[in-house]
């Protein structure tokens, strides 16, 4: 989008040069991350991979990098991109900083949807999913989808229906993941326990072409819709005033961020955490304008899913540990200094002074 | 900007059982500010609101530009109503150029970049409300005055020919609420617009409205010059308790005092 360039815009201005530095580090530390695991490989050999110098002694570290590592990074960018893109979009929508991609239960459908395929089993794959893939994707849906429907039933939606019966709903799927775990033998529960933390481990070139479209597809359609997010931002009655149809932009935000979430809960499983703090730092940085805020958060999500996955891999070498667990850990001590530290914005209106 | 008046026929409202407005008639015209008054609850914001389309009425009609509202899409009304809320988000770090911008909105549409129309629409209302040296605060850094200010110059950006003003001056101090209120005035008057204001203070509605329109029992019970409305009779049985109007010796405007 243009910006005003009759108007010094002195901040702003400065807000692009931090996108396009976020953007840089980014790609600095994908390469990093690269030579990053199990099998450590030097900078060296990355940058001749990238460069595609083949040469007899790094065939095998090439094999690697190309099948093995590039995939999985390629995840870990997309997934803590998408998640956090569609945070700032229900973050927007509940008017309401603590929401996350989950919050009206696409992770709780997903994992209903993947406890399913785990019991019923199965070993057939549609359009590069396998079944888990594709049920978890099934599942966030149509429990979105549920949750829309009672939430918009009476008389056009509100953002608080929503929200509880998101609440509501998540609660009831994850008893019935609860029930399905109980009732089978241990190891389809420690199948669905390992999804539910999250791992890029199964990130590979078959399923990846499909999540990339998907996520890139939500985010996407979220930026568009920038300007109508900012109106909304201002309140019910003064975005109707400037002309937004609540009940449209309720729905495609819920549309486009689930999306993005379906898309990266079907590959990755629950990863807490960065759809909630990306935005929030994100909006400490470039302010609460969505042209800004979206790639920004984009780019803090990319980067600490990026980081999370890179230990994961390595912390426990040659094991890995699950990245939900270290964005969480990672994320949580991070979030309460944030919280502690935080100008007083959301607490209650009035002067910060100028 | 139009020139046509607003007609409000018959409209007929309600929450739930309990009807608000009934059979409500009122016909505005251009270049006239209009006061309405009303005891809490008595429906106020319902009919603000229901003008913008924000509520659907039970029955009866809004005629702006001779058109039926119903018969607008979302983007033609919005540049020929703004609403003022009476309250708002503040907590956002949206710029006060940035919020006066969206104000374009009607007329750029949601996905066009801005034009340079637009740019110059926006700087003459942040002008003429004395906003231009504050654009690039944020909002959650203005006072309350200020923040009315910001809300009166997204409504100029918009170019709506119709304002509807939700307490204006709520909070703010006796300074501020005269300038808000003089400025309302000079622009509704320079542009011809037709501007409802709902405010609380009876010697500020004589002060500046052109006409009154006193909402009481679900229905406009009258209409007309502050001397016409702000009688004895007509404020008892408007707010229910018993006042005496004698004229201002400073003005020779009507001024209230309850016995």
């Amino acid at each position: 989008m243009k910006t005003t360039t009759a108007f010094p815009q002195a901040s702003r201005s400065r807000s692009g040069w931090l996108i396009a530095i976020s953007l840089l580090l980014l790609l600095a530390m994908a390469l990093i991350s690269l030579g990053v695991g199990p099998v450590s490989i030097p900078l060296e050999t990355v940058w001749q991979w990238v460069l595609q110098r083949e040469s007899q002694e790094s065939l095998s570290e090439f094999t690697i990098l190309s099948s093995l590592r590039l995939p999985r990074v390629v995840a870990s960018l997309w997934i803590g991109a998408a998640l956090a893109t569609a945070g700032v979009g229900f973050q927007c929508l509940f008017r309401n900083p603590l929401a996350d991609p989950y919050v009206i239960g696409a992770s709780s459908g997903a994992a209903l949807g993947v406890a399913t395929s785990v019991v019923v089993g199965g070993t057939w794959s549609v359009a590069g999913f396998n079944p888990t893939s594709m049920f978890a994707m099934m599942g966030a849906i149509a429990t979105v989808g549920l949750v829309f429907v009672i939430g918009s039933s009476r008389r056009g939606t509100s953002s608080l229906t929503l929200l509880l019966a998101g609440v509501a709903v998540s609660s009831l799927a994850n008893a019935l993941v609860s029930l399905l775990m109980f009732v089978h033998d241990g190891q389809k529960t420690m199948v669905i326990l390992n999804w539910l933390l999250g791992s890029l481990a199964s990130s590979n070139w078959q399923t990846l072409p499909a999540v990339l479209v998907l996520s890139t597809a939500g985010m996407f359609w979220l930026w568009m819709m920038a300007r109508q997010l900012d109106a909304y931002s201002l309140g019910d009655i003064a975005s109707q005033s400037l002309g937004l149809d609540l009940f449209r932009l309720r729905l495609s935000v819920v549309l486009a961020a689930s999306l993005a979430t379906a898309a990266a809960v079907s590959t990755a499983g629950v990863i807490g955490f960065v759809g909630l703090i990306a935005p929030q730092i994100a909006r400490l940085l470039v302010g609460t304008r969505h042209t800004l805020l979206i790639p920004m958060s984009a780019l803090l999500g990319a980067s600490i899913t990026l980081i999370a996955d890179a230990a994961a891999r390595t912390v426990v070498a040659p094991a890995e540990l699950p990245v939900g667990i270290l964005t969480a850990m990672l994320g949580c001590p991070f979030f309460l200094g944030l919280l502690l530290r935080r100008p007083r914005t959301y607490s209650r209106p009035g002067r910060r002074g100028g | 900007m139009s020139t046509k008046p607003l007609r409000i026929d018959k409209l007929s409202f309600r929450y739930t059982d309990v009807p608000v407005l009934k059979d409500l008639s009122l016909t505005l015209e251009p270049g006239e500010i209009v006061v309405l008054l009303g005891a809490n609850g008595a429906g106020k914001t319902t009919l603000l609101r229901t003008i913008a389309r924000q509520l659907h009425p039970e029955s009866g009609a809004i005629w702006i530009d001779e058109t039926d509202i119903r018969d607008f899409t979302r983007r033609a009304l919005a540049q020929r109503v703004s609403l003022m809320p009476q309250f708002e988000q503040r907590e956002t770090s949206l710029t006060v150029q940035e919020v006066v911008m969206l104000g374009r909105a009607p007329h750029a549409g949601w996905y066009q970049p801005w034009t340079k129309l637009d740019e110059v629409r926006v700087r003459e209302s942040l002008e003429a409300t004395g906003m231009w040296s504050l654009r690039d605060r944020t909002l959650d850094t203005l006072s309350g005055g200020e923040w009315r200010r910001m809300i009166l110059a997204r409504s100029l950006a918009q170019e709506a020919s119709i304002l509807l003003l939700d307490e204006p001056t709520a909070g703010l101090d006796l300074r501020f609420q005269f300038e808000s209120l003089r400025k309302i005035q000079s622009v509704v008057r320079e542009r011809q617009l037709i501007a409802i204001l709902s405010i609380h203070d009876l010697q500020q509605s004589a002060m500046f409205g052109d006409k009154i329109a006193l909402l009481s029992s679900q229905q406009i019970i009258a209409f007309g010059s502050p001397a016409q409305v702000l009688t004895a009779p007509l404020l008892e049985q408007a707010f229910g308790i018993r006042v005496q109007v004698f004229a201002n010796p400073i003005n020779g405007l009507p001024t209230i005092v309850p016995v």
